[in-house]
């Protein structure tokens, strides 16, 4: 295999809060190629976007303790603040869940979308300003040269976020990490932008982290798959392999708890009892263990790494270590 | 007294195999207010003209896209808020304007459950006094019975009788979500709307708050009007399901007859975007990616309303539709949005049959705008219309022909708006590749965004009909 | 659109006006007794006299046929005549009212000008001894009442200065009486009253600026700002801080009858010949046609102010569209 284009290692992003330390990223590693589409899913607050912030050291006021985000050879945990901001916006690009406010509502789209070639390509304003035009018409703005003059406001929910995409894609980066970029929007609309996305991905050949919640948008976008869950990578593998056979019981259950629409007959779904955890205050062993059907003593002792399980994919499972594999009534 | 006398009637007559709920041409309009004064200056078309039944018993889903309109519909039903036109049936006896202690009365067969736990849950009340508030209001039980059935409701709802004593904010989404629905059942309601009550809680929750609500209904004997955006869990939990659209019902059918065979567009299109958790479906799916963004509920489209966005809106075409002149505050629909308006239509038809050179034995339109145009000039001059459609895709790739032609033959093209002029050399050249003669392109160009230097390559004789910036603005 | 608003906005002023003056009127009866201190005293009138100045000056009619005169005259461009002088009201303010404008948009300027950096450290050092610093002053320029401040430069700058020889402000006047009115000379007499104002402004304002910052600089578009790889100062002040200032005019425009009744403290204690000053003494004297005059032209004074503001707001944030 080629070298990866960005290697995350033991990532550990921590928050002091008042009821204690917050490990919201715990120990996360994982890779991304040039070109591919790598998903992360994981209920709210399990680490997902704050994994990404990270990356682009935009975690504050969280700290990075540990671990190292390998990108072109440097290490962007260490690199000054002033090497960080050449990365950021340059070389990767980032857009966020809510369109509504991520774009700042007193400036002009236009102005907004050329901003990044602006500051790093040290083009005028005029030309930032065209090349914007052409971005924002690229990602279907109608008019795009007079729909530059709008300002955020006057663009709705999909169009905001076309123009976040059309932002991030001014200085052809080569990763884009879309944290949520749908979870807002209507599902018509959604679909309008995964179609971007991929359209995107096969145009530019940029890499793709897509954050989501959604098991569904990730089986139609990603070729690989990672799931976490209170701050830890449970489960990584390829798209196909992990939901035809998941190896980790949390992936396992949610994939059985979610209605599916081309679900031939009517039957009861089969929920994760319990809660999603605390941060503050997990468990010991695995984190998984309180809701966990499979679980036998050891879970509620000791942690679980990610290692290799079957052919392709990685689990933090003491039973699927051993190999037993995942059945249930 | 008469009136309660033909009320009272009217109950008799009902049985339970009648609707529980009919609900006939109700409209929800709320008023747009501008400006110091607070004219109004419009409506929002909320809900407007829809027929349903709910029968006894059943769950009746209800999806559509954000502000389609499905809250108020369902606010509207149980009358916690006055219908602007048409009634409400509730068992027979029409609900729509009753008042005071009769409205009361109906209260208590009638509930809601909220989507935002976080909201609709006061912060200073104890869960207890949420849940017994609607027992206080309707006299249902004091003192120790009223705590008696608190705790019930609790354990019905899967939580602790304990935590009767407890705040809101010390519980998580899924359970205060099981709160709200306990607070619904306190009145022992026969129904009850639930409005998107998983959408804000977590993957991992959802499925217990589904399960919870199945449990309930069998064991209350419950009927649901059940809201939500995801038309998978709506066709999981529901026996029929009706789709709405910019305040009207475009389709109602049993979920698994709605996923097979949807017989509107607009169903099709939202199937279509409902994402599902399995690779091997998800990559190999046809997607039918809708265009644009719903219209505004203000001043909904005449005629169908989704036809602004519906990708078979040519087969719907009547030739009554005219290129709107383009509102300048609202240049993104200039292209797209048409109006019924039959003297224009006229007058534009009949200008660009002019246009049309004799030799011309069909016309060609490449995209819905042009199509429509089209149809215009197709029927002022008799030439038939071959389309030109683009992947439903909007910065499209490759066009595809539709309809029958012979080789050799010369054809008009139609472009509706040129803005750089994509379009229509990537339907030239479809055309070409179809062996047929191109002899002319008829055109309305947008101001200054290179199209017409674009066209001018293709070296094709064309007539601009009129300039997007001199139409009329209205 | 524009000038559709802007006449609105001047009808309802209108209304604001009238109401004002009337209650002015209301007060100053209510508390005046029935006649204006002096002529009763006079030596020199004969009561025959005092009852005939009285008919004149109209004293002796209900309030609402005086306020009714009153209006009728405005409306004609008649203000009336000083109780006490005789001299023309207009000429009055229209002395003063340059004075009082110097002064009050230096305090604005000079608020605005400190205010807005401050905040925004208060904001950025969030925390550190600076914004600690800044909190102790500005709580200050809340508790201090302006009177007090007022007295205690004068005596630091004017009075002590002076006693030690050294180079001092005067403590009084817009200009002095003997060859001055030159532009150093007004600055000079300037620095004082315009400290103490602005100092109220700058507490309040740099308060506000800081947490209207904090406010904006936890917004999603400021992490998108960041995410473009621009240097923190850029995102703080191309991204941050216009948005953080758009609350800030409207709180300007609110605070502007504060502006004219807190000068009018500092008027009164620095001798500053403007129109608070000039309310203030005719108030006393119960002079009803200046104070009424003076009022009118302090409430156009605040709505023109207002409007502005609204105005304003509506340059610097697209999303209010005047309908
Ligand atoms: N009280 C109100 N005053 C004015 N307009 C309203 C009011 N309530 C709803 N609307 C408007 O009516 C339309 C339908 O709103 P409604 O809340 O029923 O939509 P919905 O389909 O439930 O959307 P969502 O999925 O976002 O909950 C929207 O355009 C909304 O802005
Ligand atoms: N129904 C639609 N709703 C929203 N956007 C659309 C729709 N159809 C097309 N678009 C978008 O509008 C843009 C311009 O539309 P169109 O396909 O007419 O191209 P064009 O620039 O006008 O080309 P031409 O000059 O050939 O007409 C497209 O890039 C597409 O993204
Ligand atoms: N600014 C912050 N202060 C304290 N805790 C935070 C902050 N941001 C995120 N966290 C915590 O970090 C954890 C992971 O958050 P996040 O990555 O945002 O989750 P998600 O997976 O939903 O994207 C959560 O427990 C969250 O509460
Ligand atoms: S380690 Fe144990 S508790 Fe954790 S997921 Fe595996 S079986 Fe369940
Ligand atoms: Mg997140
Ligand atoms: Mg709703
Ligand atoms: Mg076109």
């Amino acid at each position: 295999m080629t070298q990866p284009l960005l290697e995350v290692s033991d990532l550990h992003t921590v928050f002091s809060t008042k009821e204690g330390m917050v490990k919201a990223v715990d120990g996360v590693s994982f890779e991304l190629h040039a070109g591919e589409t790598l998903g992360i899913v994981g209920e709210s607050g399990c680490g997902k976007s704050v994994t990404a912030l990270s990356i682009m050291r935009l975690q504050r006021p969280g700290r990075i303790v540990g671990g190292k985000v390998m990108f072109k050879g440097q290490d962007l945990t260490r690199v000054s603040e002033y090497e960080m901001r050449e990365v950021r916006g340059k070389e990767i690009a980032m857009i966020f869940q809510d369109p509504m406010t991520s774009l700042n509502p007193v400036y002009r789209v236009g102005w907004q979308v050329g901003e990044p070639t602006r500051l790093h390509g040290g083009w005028d304003a005029k030309k930032a300003l065209s090349s914007a035009v052409t971005m924002l018409a690229r990602v279907g703005i109608p008019s795009a040269a007079a729909r530059a003059k709008d300002y955020p406001h006057q663009f709705s929910g999909g169009m905001r976020q076309r123009a976040m995409i059309a932002m991030g894609l001014t200085t052809t980066p080569e990763v884009l990490i879309a944290d949520e970029p749908t979870t807002a929007l209507d599902v018509t609309i959604q679909a309008q932008i995964l179609d971007l996305l991929r359209d995107v991905n096969r145009e530019f050949g940029t890499a793709t982290i897509l954050i989501t919640h959604n098991l569904g948008v990730v089986a139609g976008m990603c070729q690989r798959l990672i799931v976490m869950y209170a701050g830890k990578i449970v489960e990584a593998g390829p798209t196909t392999d992990v939901f035809a056979n998941p190896k980790h019981p949390y992936t396992w259950s949610l994939l059985r708890s979610i209605p599916r629409l081309d679900a031939e007959r009517h039957e009861p779904l089969k929920p994760i009892e319990g809660l999603p955890p605390n941060l503050v205050d997990l468990p010991a062993g695995c984190s998984f263990h309180p809701r966990c059907v499979f679980k036998v003593d050891r879970c509620s002792r000791d942690t679980p790494a990610l290692l290799q399980v079957g052919d392709t994919q990685r689990s933090a499972c003491w039973v699927t270590q051993s190999g037993t594999e995942l059945k249930g009534a | 007294m008469p009136e309660a006398a033909t009320a009272k009637h009217l109950t008799m007559a009902w049985t339970a195999n009648d609707p529980l709920l009919t609900v006939s041409d109700l409209k929800v309009w709320f008023p747009v207010a501008s400006g110091v004064m607070q004219r109004t200056v419009g409506h929002v078309h909320a809900v407007d003209g829809v027929d349903l039944e709910i029968r006894a018993g059943e769950t009746l889903g209800l999806v559509g896209e954000s502000g389609c309109g499905k809250s108020t519909l369902g606010r509207a039903a149980i009358r916690l808020l006055k219908p602007t036109g048409g009634t409400v049936h509730f068992k027979g006896e029409d609900i729509t304007s009753i008042r005071g202690e009769h409205l009361r009365a109906l209260r208590r067969e009638m509930a809601m459950i909220f989507q935002d736990p976080y909201a609709s849950l006061d912060p200073r009340q104890t869960v207890g006094d949420i849940i017994g508030e609607p027992i206080d209001v309707h006299g249902l039980a004091k003192g120790k019975e009223r705590q008696d059935r608190i705790r019930e409701l609790l354990r019905v709802v899967g939580m602790n009788p304990r935590f009767a004593d407890r705040y809101p904010h010390e519980f998580s989404g899924g359970q205060r979500q099981r709160i709200g629905i306990a607070r619904a059942l306190a009145v022992e309601p026969t129904f009850i709307v639930c409005d998107e009550p998983i959408s804000a809680l977590d993957v991992s929750i959802q499925a217990q708050i589904i399960n919870l609500l199945e449990n309930l209904q069998s064991k209350f004997k419950l009927t649901y009007l059940f809201i939500a955006h995801d038309l998978s869990v709506v066709k999981h939990i529901s026996n029929r399901v009706a789709v709405m659209y910019l305040g009207k019902i475009m389709e109602v059918a049993p979920g698994q007859q709605l996923y097979r065979r949807p017989r509107h567009p607009y169903t099709g299109s939202l199937l279509s975007a409902i994402p599902i958790p399995d690779p091997k479906v998800e990559l190999q799916r046809k997607r039918l990616i809708l265009q644009g963004d719903v219209a505004s509920p203000v001043n909904p489209p005449s005629g169908c309303r989704f036809r602004t966005r519906c990708p078979r809106a040519a087969s719907y075409l009547k030739g009554d539709f005219v290129l709107r002149s383009g509102r300048r505050s609202n240049r993104y629909f200039d292209k797209f949005l048409f109006e019924t308006d039959p003297a224009l239509l006229k007058r534009i038809g009949a200008e660009l049959a002019r246009l049309v050179p004799a030799e011309t034995q069909r016309l060609a339109a490449p995209e819905l705008g042009a199509v429509l145009l089209g149809g215009a000039v197709s029927l002022e001059t008799g030439l038939p219309l071959v389309l030109v459609r683009k992947e439903p895709k909007g910065y499209g790739t490759a066009k595809q022909l539709e309809g029958r032609f012979h080789a050799g033959e010369r054809v008009t093209v139609i472009e509706d708006v040129v803005t750089t002029g994509g379009d229509s050399l990537r339907s030239i050249e479809a055309l070409r590749a179809a062996e047929l003669d191109v002899i002319h392109l008829v055109v309305v160009l947008d101001r200054g965004e290179g199209g017409e230097e674009n066209i001018r390559e293709a070296r094709i004789p064309y007539s601009p009909l009129f300039r997007i910036q001199d139409l009329p603005l209205d | 659109m524009l000038a559709k608003y802007v006449a609105r906005r001047f009808l309802a002023s209108l209304i604001v006006v009238l109401g004002v003056t009337a209650i002015t009127l209301a007060l100053m009866k209510t508390t005046s007794g029935s006649y204006v201190p002096g002529i009763d005293l006079n030596p020199a009138l004969r009561p025959e006299d005092i009852a005939r100045l009285r008919t004149q000056l109209g004293l002796d009619e209900p309030p609402q046929v005086w306020y009714a005169t009153w209006l009728w005259n405005v409306i004609h461009g008649d203000f009336g005549r000083s109780m006490i002088d005789g001299s023309r009201v207009t000429d009055h303010i229209f002395e003063r009212l340059p004075n009082t404008l110097e002064l009050t948009a230096t305090a604005i300027v000079i608020g605005v000008l400190v205010a807005v950096p401050l905040g925004v450290i208060g904001a950025l050092r969030r925390g550190s001894k600076a914004d600690h610093g800044l909190t102790v002053v500005s709580v200050a320029g809340f508790a201090v009442p302006q009177f007090w401040m007022g007295l205690m430069l004068i005596l630091i700058f004017s009075v002590t200065l002076e006693q030690h020889g050294l180079p001092w402000l005067p403590s009084s006047g817009a200009f002095s009486a003997f060859q001055g009115g030159d532009l150093l000379d007004r600055v000079q007499h300037l620095i004082l009253p315009a400290t103490v104002l602005s100092f109220f402004y700058t507490s309040t304002w740099s308060r506000f600026i800081r947490s209207s910052m904090l406010e904006v600089l936890s917004q999603d578009y400021i992490r998108t700002a960041r995410a473009k790889g621009m240097s923190e100062r850029r995102v703080v002040y191309l991204h941050g801080l216009r948005n953080a200032l758009i609350p800030l005019i409207t709180l300007i425009g609110l605070e502007l009858p504060g502006l004219v009744s807190g000068g009018l403290v500092v008027e009164v204690v620095f001798g500053w010949p403007g129109i608070g000053k000039l309310a203030f003494e005719r108030a006393l004297q119960y002079d009803y046609t200046t104070v009424m005059g003076v009022t009118f032209f302090a409430t156009l004074l605040v709505i023109a102010g207002n409007l502005l503001a609204d105005l304003l707001y509506g340059v610097l944030d697209p999303r209010i569209r005047y309908g």
